[in-house]
């Protein structure tokens, strides 16, 4: 205990002596001050003492709580805590692993009575430390505008901070295991981003993939329901057409189908950055009263279609995420994914002769 | 003490037999090293660069992982975790975080050797204090001399109250002065009743300093004892004398003079005894002849003529076509016998 205590304090240091880290706490801070700052009335939005009239956005459309809420999710997590912070994150504590390994400071290490795998391991939690410290100063503090401003108390809110810190533990990971192979924080860190920009891609294009099976499958009940419409309205020439059209999107739906499942599976094998906020943002949903999350990609009107409206199009999409992309796959799957890289990581730095 | 082994009676704080190290892609860094450091001893490891001796301490501190090696380091087996709470070391290029002050440096490595906080505490400000950087120690290790850095490491070492210290280069890059302070310390510590091992290139520090030594070269153990019984055979009278004649006769048979290399005129005879009474028959034969002394001086090998010696003498032996004739056995590495009167009784160090 007193090792690991002393390389946690150790740690702590490490994050008070860089700049970047009180940057990064005070821009969380400042983000948070300024949502604080706004208020809205039955006639609109309103920034410290300024008032500006608006007839969509009032509490006659959000109620106050989820005014708030909605910034939170759309602001603070999807694009502050789970891009912006998260990089700052990644600036900040590349330099953990590939520092712990370098020459001289490695051999005072190792020359400690505490195993490779347990040193190796602690210093990496250590770097989580920094997501977690301000994963929990940002969530905290949106608790608090939350409740005063919104007069809502949610603490399911808080559920954010585990889940931030497993989302940067994704990408901690592999870096940690670019900093043991190339013993350089600048090779880790822009690996790393490149890393996750290829699991922004591949997830991106599995839930293109699925819309489009999701759509065509919709279009082709869609269909056939028609075609019973038309034969009990004995309109045979219609049906024809429609037999032709829905032979096409059979075609079409297995094509989507056949592109998808290897999507699927790929995604299923890589950490899920994109699929583990969405499953934060569907949680909220249940666990502090937030608004379901309104799909507005726009790809989403490719996939709708006369037959098939896009409301229901997006309510399959969600319902079939709910479904089949819950916590154990998004979560779990990743968790398994990261326990690969660390184990790789170990298995490295007990072999290596420094 | 218990626990540790022991040879000829002596206590042996680190027995190594047979430590062989090969690196990926076929380097052999040590090919059957031995080490024996005695408990309570200062001794010096030297070595021409890249001879291995930094290998040699890695793999003691369970930096490097060895390709073979069988012994103990205070009595357990070597390269094992168990043994390192009761060694400390400043490796050569240390590198302490940038971020501690000095007195920080000290509390967290003593917190990894698990010393507990209370008696840390204390510690720290003791060692501090013996190191001479009690009034340094709030400032951060980056506005450090060299020197200081290196009393930070020495007293970082100590944290743990260790039995046996392993300094790897000391006192690099740090000036005469600061070397003087060092070379104390070694010697309080030793005085404390720690083993030191020191590995140096410094070769009057190590002569200064320590009560054994080993040389290695080309991963192997070229010599091994103290000072005096490692220049043993190297014992000498040199006798200058003006126009002398081209030989004497002394108790130990003919001796022939050769011109001196320091003032030309002289002669200079070298009678290789550490007996006295050797070298009267030959004095009493120059006077005889009516010749001037100059000078009669009982003379050996410095460790650095030493040192020389065997790593110019090894890589004769490596180089093919050296002064050898072919099929010439390999010598036997100079290892001492134990300074302890009883005999030896086991290893392949007892080769004379």
């Amino acid at each position: 205990m007193t090792q690991t205590l002393a390389i946690f304090l150790d740690a702590y240091r490490d994050l008070n002596s860089r700049k970047l880290f009180w940057l990064a706490i005070g821009v969380s801070m400042l983000v948070v001050v300024i949502v604080g700052a706004l208020g809205i009335d039955e006639t609109g939005v309103s920034v410290l003492t300024f008032h500006f009239d608006s007839k969509f956005v009032n509490t006659l459309f959000f109620p106050r709580d989820l005014f708030y809420k909605m910034i939170f999710q759309n602001l603070g997590i999807n694009i502050w805590l789970t891009w912006l912070a998260a990089i700052l994150a990644l600036i900040s504590t590349a330099s953990v692993v590939p520092e712990l390994i370098a020459n001289g400071s490695i051999d005072m290490m190792l020359s400690k009575p505490i195993t490779r795998y347990r040193l190796f391991l602690t210093r990496w939690v250590t770097g989580l430390f920094f997501a977690g410290i301000q994963a929990a100063v940002f969530v905290t503090a949106s608790f608090l505008v939350i409740g005063f401003r919104g007069g809502a108390w949610e603490p399911g809110l808080f559920l954010a901070i585990p889940v931030v810190i497993i989302f940067f533990s994704y990408l901690y990971c592999f870096c940690a295991l670019m900093g043991v192979l190339t013993r350089s924080t600048v090779a880790s860190l822009i690996l790393t981003l490149v890393f996750w920009l290829v699991l922004f891609g591949v997830q991106k294009a599995e839930q293109f993939l699925n819309n489009g099976r999701i759509g065509s499958q919709m279009e082709v009940v869609a269909i056939e329901e028609a075609i019973e419409k038309r034969l009990e309205k004995n309109a045979d020439a219609d049906v024809d057409k429609l037999r032709a059209e829905l032979t096409a999107e059979r075609r079409s739906a297995e094509r989507w189908s056949s592109g998808y499942w290897p999507a699927y599976a790929l995604v299923t094998a890589l950490p899920k950055t994109n699929e583990t906020t969405e499953w934060l943002a569907r949680t909220l949903v249940r666990a502090a009263n937030f608004r379901r999350p309104a799909n507005e990609d726009e790809g989403m009107r490719f996939f709708a279609s006369s037959r098939v409206k896009r409301k229901d199009f997006e309510q399959a999409v969600y319902d079939d995420a709910e479904e089949r992309k819950g916590a154990t796959w998004a979560i779990g799957s990743s968790v398994i994914f990261e326990a690969v890289m660390l184990g790789g990581c170990v298995w490295l730095f007990r072999r290596r002769d420094f | 003490m218990v626990g540790l082994s022991t040879i000829h009676g002596v206590t042996l704080a680190i027995d190594l037999q047979d430590v062989t190290k090969t690196y990926r892609g076929g380097v052999q860094a040590l090919r059957g090293v031995s080490l024996r450091v005695q408990s309570g001893e200062i001794f010096g490891l030297l070595g021409p660069n890249g001879a291995g001796k930094s290998t040699l301490v890695k793999i003691i501190m369970t930096v490097v992982r060895p390709t073979a090696l069988t012994g103990t380091v205070l009595g357990r087996p070597a390269c094992t975790q168990e043994v390192l709470s009761q060694v400390g070391y400043l490796p050569e290029h240390h590198r302490f975080p940038q971020y501690l002050t000095g007195r920080q440096v000290v509390d967290f490595f003593g917190a990894l050797a698990k010393v507990q906080r209370t008696e840390r505490k204390a510690r720290t400000e003791q060692l501090l204090e013996m190191v001479g950087m009690r009034d340094w120690g709030n400032r951060r290790v980056t506005t450090y001399s060299k020197g200081m850095q290196q009393r930070i490491g020495i007293a970082a070492a100590l944290i743990n109250d260790p039995r046996l210290v392993v300094l790897d280069e000391p006192t690099d890059g740090v000036d005469p002065v600061g070397r003087r302070e060092i070379r104390d310390m070694l010697l309080r510590i030793r005085a404390e009743g720690r083993t030191v091992l020191v590995n140096s290139h410094l070769l009057s520090e190590v002569e200064m300093l320590a009560d054994r030594v080993a040389i290695i070269n080309q991963g192997r153990t070229l010599a091994q004892g103290t000072i005096e019984e490692l220049t043993h055979e190297s014992h000498r009278y040199e006798i200058d004398a003006i126009d002398g004649p081209a030989s004497i006769r002394t108790a130990a048979g003919e001796v022939i003079g050769v011109p001196s290399a320091a003032e030309p005129g002289l002669r200079t005879y070298v009678i290789p005894t550490r007996d006295p009474a050797v070298v009267q028959p030959a004095i009493d034969a120059l006077r005889a002849a009516g010749i001037t002394l100059t000078r009669v001086e009982r003379a050996r090998e410095t460790l650095e003529d030493l040192f020389v010696r065997s790593v110019v003498d090894e890589r004769g032996r490596a180089m093919p076509g050296a002064a050898r004739g072919p099929g010439t056995p390999t010598a036997p590495p100079i290892i001492a016998p134990s300074s302890t009167p009883s005999t030896s009784n086991s290893s392949a160090e007892a080769r004379p």
